[in-house]
Order: C-alpha cells, then structure tokens, then sequence
C-alpha cells in the first residue's frame, strides 16, 4: 500500500517536472508538443477507487495550468480523461474482469492491449485540450489535425517511457 | 428522501465529474475573460522558484550567445554615446536647457521561464513589486520589443509576450512615418506578426523597418519592432496587410529589460480627463 502511494506520488512530482522543464521545450513543426504527464493517469491502478482517480485528474491538470499559465485548459481535458478511463476500462475488461495488484501497462496487460487503451484516452484529452484552447469552431480543422499530430507524438513518448521504465515480464 | 440519497450515491461518480468538470470549466471561462486568475500562475512561489532554479542551470548552455548580445549592445550603446557627444558640441544650448527630464528609466530582469509555442505566450521574469514592477510596464530586450507586465508577485513578475492573441503594439513604418497596430497574427510562428490596413499607395519592400510609435504609454517611441517580411495584396481593397519579421528571437531570450514611464501616470491622467468630455 506504502510502495503504492509513493510510487504514484513520485511520478505525480517527476512526470510534472519531466514535462514543463523538458518537453515543453521541444518544438515540433512551431507548435507540437508531446504531452506526456498524462501517463499519470493512465498507470494508475485498476482497483483504485474511482474517485480518487477523478480527484488526482483534477490535481493533476491543476498542476500543469500553475506551470503553463493556462489555468482551466489542462484541468478540464484531465478530468474529462479521468471521467472516461473508467468507462474506456469497463468496455475494455477481460471477460474474468481485471486481476488485483496490476495496473494498466505494457507488462501486465500485453502491448495491443494497452495501445489501444492507450491511444482512446490521450485522444479523448488531446481533443478536449486543443478545443478548449482555441476556444472556437472557427478554425475546426486545423485544431483537428493538432489534435491529431500532437497525440501521435504524445503515444510515441509514452511508449518509450514503458519501454524504458516498465521490466518486462519475468518468466 | 431515501430514493434522493440512494440516487445520488448510486450517481456520486457522475455528479463528482460534474462537478470537477465545472470548476475546471469555470476557470477556463475566468481565464479568458481576464487573461488570469491571480494566484495559479506561473509567477507564484512555488513554480516560479523551481523555474528560476531550471533557468539557473540551464543559463550556462545559453552564456556563449547571451554574451554575443551583450556584447553587440555594448557596441550599440558606445555609438550611443558618441553621438550624443557630437550633439553636444553641435548644439550646446540644448544641454543648458536644464528642463530634459527623464522619461524612462530600465531595469534588467532575467527571464526564468519563456513559451512560444502556444496561442498565448507568457515570459516569466525574477523581479517583482520589492524591485518596483507594476503591472503594464513595457519589456523590450536589445534586439527589440518582447511584451507587456501583467502580474506581479514579491519577486516575480509575467509578462504577456508580443506572441499572445491579445497584445497589440503601436507602430510605424520609419520610411514614411505611417502608423499602424501590430499583433501576432493568425498562423501561430514565433518569428512572424502582422500588421493590418496600411494604405496601398505606400511602396513598400521587404527590410522596411517597423518601429514603435509614440502613441503608446507603455512602450517607448523608436524601439525595433521587426522588418517587412512580405506585403499581402488583399484584391479590391486600398488597404494592404504586412507580414512582419519579429527582431526579437523569441525563442532564445535569456535578459531583457522592464521600462518604467515616469510620466505614464500624469500622461494617462491627463488623457481620461479629456475623454470625459
């Protein structure tokens, strides 16, 4: 339970410093950037109560609008993501439902799996995100490809980060 | 009564996404009505520390162009000076005129955390209300204008960059002395902005210098603006746009200097006085 909390609680403070120091000074093509904090979300376990998960969204998208001075965008694309993990996961569970003590990633659910997981949700964020930023439907589809240029490079980071970060299965 | 508990509890995810979805929703509105709250931003105390420390570190990747700059604006400064002494000796009585009265005077400020990449950029500097920062005080650097002041803490203070939706700087073409508002623009580049309806006739060509005009309280007049990248016929219409080549490098400002108008007040005092009328 400790390792739990710290655990989350450290990539909470890392993913968060990972992204305003470092990601947000990479510029792709003028205007992309990978958002990578929302791994966060997506790794957190699968038995933790919804609202907390809810809850941790809210911070979390708090947290990058302190950094990025655009308070609201990033909170409202967080917990709409964290409101539709739980829907997303519902439709997504195996037929004997989830196994305690695992956690959506690489190594306990398989790499399909979690693409697919992986792929709805950050698009989810990434449309709310971008739309809440230009604030209008004037220029619809230039935000669209955005959306869809930016969760492409925002998949890639993750993906590297699980290859990274997560030890593949012990056999 | 019992079916309203049951109900709510049964719902409580709903209602708590609802909810959350709301405040976020709230400030989001908040946010773009007034450019910002005032607390959650990045000039509070705890971001704008782990930001200072960030740029401490990373100054030092960024100290061999920051000392070109330096060095190219000490250059731009003796020639300053020289001028000012053959003016001097041209015209001596304009210096026994005791009534020149300082306008303007600069304070460095080191620029802790820096966007470009976004619809509305923010700069974040380390000097605030103790270093005498207000709000809607002029930032211009050695190549050029950077933004405007617009909130303040103890040590810090944001700044709305030129690249932001809302920003507009007042202008002129120095060949012909036309003025004209300066913004960012529409297509998001950081080394472009737009200036709007200037009149045809005017021949114009790329490298026409644009500076900033004396109509605004906030920046001082003759501060590089940028120069004509292109101009864009608009057909049927006596009015051409100019795409503008920013001189300020957005994406590599390490110093820059916040300008204090001392006469701003009794400028804007004056003004509001006539306007109600």
């Amino acid at each position: 339970m400790i390792r739990l909390v710290s655990g989350n609680f450290f990539r909470f403070i890392f993913l968060i410093l990972f992204q305003v120091l470092i990601l947000n000074n990479i510029e792709l093509g003028g205007y992309l950037n990978p958002f990578l904090y929302v791994l966060f979300l997506l790794m957190l376990p699968f038995e933790m109560a919804d609202w907390i998960v809810l809850l941790l969204g809210f911070l979390l998208g708090l947290a990058l609008d302190m950094f990025m001075d655009t308070l609201g965008m990033h909170t409202t694309a967080c917990v709409f993501m964290a409101f539709m993990r739980k829907n997303i996961l519902r439709i997504m569970s195996p037929r004997e439902g989830y196994e305690g003590g695992k956690s959506p990633n690489f190594r306990d659910m398989g790499i399909a799996w979690f693409f697919i997981y992986a792929s709805l949700l950050v698009l989810l964020h990434h449309l709310v995100l971008f739309f809440a930023e230009s604030f209008r439907l004037s220029d619809f589809f230039p935000t669209l490809l955005k959306i869809f240029l930016s969760s492409v490079f925002t998949l890639i980071s993750i993906f590297i980060t699980q290859l990274l970060f997560v030890t593949p299965k012990e056999r | 009564m019992r079916n309203l508990v049951l109900f709510f509890t049964k719902n409580y995810f709903t209602f708590l996404f609802l909810f959350l979805e709301s405040v976020a929703f709230f400030l989001l509105i908040q946010n773009n009505n007034y450019q910002r709250a005032s607390f959650i931003n990045s000039s509070n105390a705890i971001s704008g520390t782990v930001y200072e420390t960030y740029s401490n570190i990373t100054d030092y990747f960024n100290l061999t162009y920051s000392n070109e700059q330096l060095a190219k604006e000490n250059a731009e400064l003796r020639n300053l000076l020289k001028n000012s002494y053959t003016n001097y000796l041209v015209t001596p009585q304009m210096i026994k005129d005791s009534a020149l009265k300082q306008q303007y005077s600069y304070i460095v400020a080191k620029v802790v955390n820096n966007s470009i990449n976004r619809k509305n950029n923010y700069l974040t500097l380390n000097r605030g209300s103790e270093q005498g920062i207000k709000k809607d005080m002029a930032v211009i650097c050695g190549q050029g204008v950077v933004g405007i002041v617009k909130e303040v803490t103890a040590n810090f203070c944001s700044v709305m960059s030129v690249l932001h939706s809302k920003i507009t700087v007042p202008s002129f073409i120095k060949k012909y002395g036309e003025t004209g508002l300066l913004n960012w623009g529409d297509d998001n580049d950081y080394r472009f902005g737009t200036i709007k309806s200037i009149p045809s006739h005017l021949k114009l060509i790329k490298g026409d210098t644009i500076l900033t005009s004396s109509y605004s309280s906030i920046f001082p007049a003759g501060i590089m603006v940028g120069t004509i990248e292109q101009v864009e016929q608009i057909t049927g219409n006596t009015f051409n746009n100019l795409k503008i080549r920013l001189s300020t490098d957005f994406g590599k400002l390490s110093y820059v200097y916040i300008v204090n108008n001392l006469l701003k007040e009794e400028q804007e005092n004056l003004e509001k006085a006539t306007q109600n009328d």
